[in-house]
């Protein structure tokens, strides 16, 4: 439930305009002979991944422009995006157009192109109403986000809240602990992502575990992308494209050449499971002849 | 679809509830993965909002306090 998904929303909500939606992480400047606006016209859809937008719609009014993924420019081709969105919204001007970013650079750029800048909380109403329309009880909510856990700051994450909703829907008679919650998803989270090309689904929990280590012994809180994109990555993954996935699946929270967890308590939990994980030394010794 | 449930009455309609955790969409089941959509809290962030300024201005939406006319909701299908 984070920009792509309401983007989605946008797209198919039922109002009586037309929508388009372009996914910006296959953006390539236009050729030198074409208006640079060109380069966002191709790429826009009826829908994600559908048809070429008609040209009568591009030429007319009214419709909402969509543009997905903004941070997700290759590298080599950043440098002409905002140049060719300003002109793509300068050339259609009849048009809404909602650009999506993470809080980067491309934020400021399009800010000073005029355009007004929006941003997504993480609201602890939000979470309430979320788990209310999922049909969790009033008491069962209320003992979540206060009572019980205590977990009104980690709901705001949707991720977390769509999962605890479940948990909250079983008839369990023993709730989960906060900390198997807290570590359970994060690990559920990675192991989804794994399966998109890994061999091993524990790797990616593993090395994110080992991330959350590694801040907690040092007193920090976030890393530098830099930092991250050059330690060794888990088994068939780079650094960077774990950093990626981790983002990617809302487990780290990144702007701007910083890389975090979402919440502080996600980086606590994981160093509290790896610590009851591991086997006590003092017991390990003295039960060894 | 509805669904016609009778139930026992009680003071405090317990099986109200019973019933409706029994039917509630689950996320991880693949007929309601697109069941449950609540807009996310949207804000207006000015170039000079810096990020506890923008904490402030949530937390007075989240309790309650003053500041709401700040807040724009996305309009999404409910």
């Amino acid at each position: 439930m984070g920009k792509t998904t309401l983007l989605d929303r946008l797209a198919t909500s039922q109002s009586e305009s037309a929508s388009a939606i372009a996914n910006l992480r296959d953006f390539a400047p236009a050729a030198p002979d074409d208006p640079v606006e060109h380069a966002i016209a191709r790429l826009l859809r009826v829908e994600r991944g559908g048809d070429a937008l008609p040209i009568e719609v591009l030429e007319g009014s009214g419709a909402k422009m969509l543009l997905d993924a903004s941070d997700e420019v290759d590298d080599a081709f950043s440098d002409s995006l905002i140049p060719a969105v300003t002109a793509a919204a300068e050339r259609w001007p009849e048009h809404t157009w909602i650009i999506a970013s993470r809080p980067r650079d491309a934020v400021a750029a399009l800010r000073e192109q005029g355009f007004e800048v929006f941003r997504i909380m993480g609201s602890r109403r939000w979470a309430r109403a979320y788990l209310e329309t999922r049909s969790v009880p009033p008491e069962r909510v209320r003992r979540a986000m206060l009572d019980g856990y205590g977990l009104g700051g980690l709901m705001t994450i949707p991720l977390f809240a769509e999962r605890l909703a479940d948990r909250l829907l079983d008839d369990d008679p023993e709730p989960p602990l906060p900390l198997d919650l807290l570590v359970g998803e994060q690990y559920a989270a990675t192991a989804r992502e794994a399966k998109r090309g890994l061999q091993h689904k524990e790797d990616l929990g593993i090395w994110m575990r080992s991330l959350a280590v590694a801040l907690e012994l040092r007193g920090r809180v976030s890393a530098a992308v830099d930092e991250l994109d050059a330690l060794p990555g888990p088994a068939g993954l780079s650094g960077v494209a774990a950093r990626k996935r981790l983002v990617d699946a809302s487990l780290l929270a990144d702007e701007t050449d910083v890389v975090a967890f979402p919440r502080r308590p996600l980086q606590e939990g994981l160093c509290a499971r790896a610590i009851l994980d591991t086997a006590d030394p003092s017991r390990r010794s003295s039960a060894s002849p | 679809m509805v669904s016609v449930v009778p139930y026992a009455i009680d003071p405090d309609r317990t099986e109200v509830e019973r019933v409706a955790v029994a039917f509630a969409p689950r996320a991880d089941s693949p007929s309601s993965a697109q069941l449950t959509w609540v807009a996310p809290v949207v804000m207006s962030a000015a170039a000079d909002d810096d990020e506890e300024r923008l904490q402030q201005r949530l937390s007075s939406f989240d309790y309650g306090f003053g500041e709401q006319e700040e807040v724009v909701r996305s309009r999404g299908p409910s």
